[in-house]
């Protein structure tokens, strides 16, 4: 009973700001509009998915997320074990990667427009070489841009929980296996990465969340209509917001959450496999 | 463990009703609030009554006062000015004075005598006259009189350089000096002393004094000044900023003196008595409101009052948005009105313009707006075939009109018939070719990159973003367009440029002059430049004419309006002849009635040509093709969304960053989304 009392709050705060909003944006995803709230049944994701707006910014988060996560999760992972070894500077390294976490989101992309803009650092770099310049953000290049943006902003907190991961590893099994004539990515590939599984499932669910923010970063850096490969799901969400098309902005919401429920549970299916294997 | 599960499942219970009420229903209480609280019903016998004194047609009522029971008022016709007092029930009206020259002020005693100035280069002439009009007093008054105002005693008091007092005959009893400030205005207070509303500069103070006319002295005093400012106007009918002056009278009941027309173009006053204790909420009438942003000044507002006091089933609640504005959010009310629409608080009624955020396109196609056309077209009070039907149709969303739209500015290119020759439109490859023809000519008197390409935008959107949903941006006409802007100079605003724009206009050295029509009178200005060869070209556009419709102001009704018959009725009002011919004079550009459209009087007609040194006939050729120019416009402002982008990609082509190919091409990319989002 008294634990009930103590999970009352939460509950009720999970409640009023998540699951009653989740389930008003599923009702306005099956009406036709706020005013009438006619049934409409399927409609509205039907149209969603004939709108080659939902579609471009679909394909664009999706490849972003691709291309960016495992990117995040392998690099960080390499300099957290990198960051293991002794080496030279070990702590200006740390510091180094940590550092922009603790910058704002509006100095950074105040930089990154310095570096990236038509006539920016970056064009004024290249053309030392004789490269012409390249439109950064506005051409097929954009996503490449946003993809280092992310990294840069992203791998610190990576390598920091792997870090953390790696120096749990019992010692034991690695003495043994040294002992018995493994070599170093033996051990890494068999034992450690076998050990860092949790953490791997829980950095890929940050990397894959924090993939979905970058949103902010784009925004300020392009505003509300970015060249079309920048064009992301956040994109659509908000300006559907801002002119009042709710039921595209709800069907689009509702999807969103069917493949975030699909791919986290893929996620912990092959967590739980992976951890499964490693008590046996 | 069970008592757990008992609470959880009465937690999910609550949740799941608190997820019923939100989402379910569909009608929303906002425009209820009538039935909310009982409603007191008053006959309409005890309603405001207008006083209507028997006028001349353009005799216009321009001031008034009260003494005792008689209501004294001063009017204008032409060059004469007229004292009148009649009953505080509008009975026994007579005339007290006439006057060629200029009444300026005027104050009742409380014998019913009344004195008045008329103010000359050197001085002033002051009148008393007896209740009946039989002059008493004639005399010369060294200086001139801002405000004067009679004591019970009947002594005049006067505030010219200072305050001097006279006895009921214009004997001069002295004067009364200041206090290091000055008195602003004379009131005459209920029991009949003169109060003054002193300005003490030192302390920016504003001090209400009793002026004791025996004792020659400013007395301090808790009186209020009888000018009735706190009233609540709008419960009592009226828009706050229209009432021009208010009293009571000796029954209780208020005078109110109400302003016609705009500061600027004053139509006179209107008097209404108002019953003691009058609240129009007491009434029995439908509550129906209208939201929109700045609406409870100007004309809305005065529709408003004027709706409410004459309706006898609607009261129209305003609900103005700008009230939410703060110093460090000059759009937080927009963005209020937005959270009300999404949260489904929505009023009847909206007033769309330039500062809600949204536009009637975004909201009709979303679903949240009545159909107006329907409710035109089976109004048999209204005769479709009266309004201008070009901007009607170029107001429609989708085929269909949902606003209605009183009066609106028409924006237009006139040129050098010399240069252009003989045609009533051209498109961009017309031109640039009278620009290459013509190296020597400034492209606009005073249009910027900015605005020049928004105007393109909205003549070729047809081409450049038609109906199926596309965008053209990387084809010929947009490149042209593109060249085309970049070749008109960014104005400095500097001396040199404002010289230049001079010397410009003197000589009629540019290629388009730019018009922005409120009224007939406008289409004439470039004719100073270019005489009879003066055309009227439009805005470079693919088809048609291109000439800009700019709504002045669009209502709209909600779909989910409990009463859309109620909202029509108010609508309607602004589509009235008497409504309609007054949008001119207001400012609020020209009339979608075309029996309301001022036309050109012979008068204006000989002074144009004479002013412009053309033929009478050039002036009437011109005002025949000034009209065809208003009904052939066929293109509705709009799009802001859209042209932000192309203005933030055309600045890298016109700073020489990139290729016009370039730019359009990131253009076309972004549109796209863009368009494809609406669609």
């Amino acid at each position: 009973m008294s634990s009930a009392c103590f999970l009352t709050p939460s509950f009720l705060g999970v409640l009023v700001f998540f699951v009653i909003p989740f389930f008003v944006v599923i009702y306005y995803s099956l009406v036709d509009n706020p005013v009438k709230k006619n049934f409409v049944g399927l409609q509205n994701f039907i149209k969603l998915f004939s709108n080659t707006a939902f579609l471009q910014a679909a394909k664009n988060t999706l490849l972003f997320s691709c291309i960016a996560v495992p990117l995040a999760v392998v690099l960080s992972l390499v300099l957290a074990v990198a960051l293991e070894e002794k080496i030279p500077m070990k702590s200006q390294f740390r510091t180094f990667f940590l550092s922009p976490l603790v910058v704002p989101v509006a100095s950074v992309v105040l930089i990154w427009q310095v570096i990236f803009h038509y006539n920016g650092a970056l064009n004024g770099f290249l053309s030392l070489f004789g490269v012409e310049a390249i439109d950064w953000l506005s051409s097929k290049w954009s996503q490449l841009v946003i993809v280092v943006l992310y990294l840069w902003k992203n791998l610190g907190y990576n390598m920091v929980l792997f870090m953390s991961a790696l120096s749990n590893i019992p010692k034991e099994p690695l003495e043994a296996a040294a002992i018995d004539g493994a070599s170093k990515r033996t051990i890494f590939f068999r034992l450690k990465l076998r050990y860092l599984s949790p953490s791997i499932f829980f950095v890929v669910i940050i990397s894959l969340i924090n993939s979905f923010k970058v949103f902010r970063e784009i925004y300020l850096l392009t505003g509300d209509y970015p060249y079309e490969t920048l064009y992301m799901l956040q994109h659509f969400m908000n300006n559907t917001f801002r002119s009042l098309d709710y039921q595209k902005l709800a069907a689009a919401a509702v999807i969103m959450f069917l493949v975030m429920v699909l791919v986290i549970g893929l996620l912990f299916w092959a967590e739980g496999k992976l951890g499964k294997d490693l008590e046996q | 463990m069970k008592r757990t599960k008992t609470i959880i499942t009465l937690l999910l219970t609550a949740g799941i009703l608190v997820l019923a009420s939100a989402c379910g229903g569909g009608r929303v209480e906002a425009q209820t609030p009538a039935s909310s609280a009982p409603a007191q019903t008053i006959s309409r016998e005890n309603a405001p009554q207008r006083l209507e004194p028997d006028l001349a047609e353009d005799e216009l009522l321009v001031d008034v006062a009260v003494s005792g029971t008689d209501i004294y008022f001063l009017t204008r016709q032409d060059t004469e000015n007229r004292l009148y007092a009649m009953q505080a029930d509008g009975t026994d009206q007579r005339k007290l004075a006439q006057e060629t020259e200029e009444i300026f002020a005027f104050c009742p005693g409380p014998d019913g005598s009344v004195w008045y100035c008329i103010p000359h280069e050197t001085g002033s002439t002051l009148t008393q006259t007896d209740r009946q009009g039989t002059t008493l007093v004639t005399m010369a008054w060294d200086g001139y009189i801002n405000d004067m105002a009679v004591d019970s005693q009947g002594n005049l008091v006067i505030l010219g350089d200072g305050l001097s007092v006279l006895d009921s005959q214009g004997t001069a009893l002295g004067t009364i000096s200041g206090n290091g400030g000055y008195v602003e205005q004379l009131y005459t207070a209920e029991d009949g002393t003169v109060l003054a509303e002193y300005m003490d500069m030192m302390a920016n103070q504003r001090t209400v004094y009793a002026v004791d006319t025996q004792a020659m002295t400013l007395v301090e005093t808790q009186e209020e000044i009888p000018s009735l400012k706190n009233t609540n106007w709008t419960e009592k009918g009226f828009a706050d900023s229209a009432v021009y002056k208010a009293f009571t009278l000796p029954d209780g009941s208020l005078l109110v003196a109400e302003e016609i027309g705009s500061y600027t173009n004053l139509e006179g006053l209107q008097l209404y008595r108002v019953p003691q204790d009058y609240s129009i909420q007491t009434e029995e009438k439908t509550v129906i409101t209208l939201a929109g942003y700045h609406i409870s000044q100007g004309s809305i507002g005065q529709q408003v009052a004027a709706f409410n006091r004459e309706s006898t089933g609607y009261y129209i609640e305003l609900m103005d948005y700008d009230q939410y504005d703060t110093q460090d959010n000059y759009s937080a009310g927009a963005e209020r009105l937005l959270y009300d629409i999404t949260t489904g608080d929505l009023p009847d009624m909206l007033v769309v313009d330039s500062s809600v955020g949204v536009s009637v396109a975004d909201l009709a196609r979303k679903g949240y707006l009545a159909d107006v056309e329907s409710l035109m077209e089976s109004d048999s009070d209204l005769d479709t075939s009266d309004y201008f039907q070009n901007v009607l149709e170029a107001a429609q969303v989708d085929g269909t009109l949902y606003s209605v739209i009183p009066s609106f500015y028409l924006e237009t290119l006139a040129a050098d018939r010399a240069v252009v020759g003989d045609v009533a439109s051209c498109d961009l490859t017309d031109a640039l070719g009278w620009q290459a023809a013509n190296p020597g000519r400034t492209v606009f008197s005073s249009l910027s990159p900015d605005m020049v390409l928004r105007r393109l935008l909205w003549t070729y959107q047809a081409e450049w973003m038609p109906a199926d949903g596309t965008c053209h941006f990387t084809e010929e006409s947009f490149l042209s367009a593109l060249e085309f802007v970049a070749s008109v100079p960014t104005p400095t605003y500097d001396d040199a440029y404002y010289a230049a724009r001079d010397a410009d206009r003197a000589s009629g050295n540019f290629l388009f002059a730019e018009l922005s029509v409120g009224g007939l009178g406008n289409f004439f200005d470039p004719v100073a430049y270019w005489g009879e060869r003066t055309a009227f070209v439009g805005y470079p556009t693919p088809s048609g004419n291109g000439s800009i419709i700019q709504p002045e102001q669009e209502l709209c009704i909600f779909a989910d309006s409990a009463d859309v018959s109620g909202c029509w009725e108010f609508l309607k009002s602004f589509l009235t002849l008497d409504y309609q011919q007054t949008v001119e004079a207001e400012g609020l550009g020209l009339p979608i009635r075309k029996s309301a459209l001022t036309r050109l009087t012979e008068e204006d007609i000989t002074l144009l040509a004479q002013a412009y040194g053309v033929s009478q006939e050039t002036i009437e050729n011109l005002e025949t093709q000034a009209i065809q120019t208003i009904e052939s416009a066929s293109v509705l402002s709009g799009g802001a969304s859209v042209f932000s982008i192309l203005w933030e990609e055309a600045q890298a082509y016109f700073a020489g960053d990139k290729t016009v190919e370039q730019a359009a091409e990131n253009i076309q990319s972004r549109v796209s989304i863009y368009l494809a989002e609406q669609g």
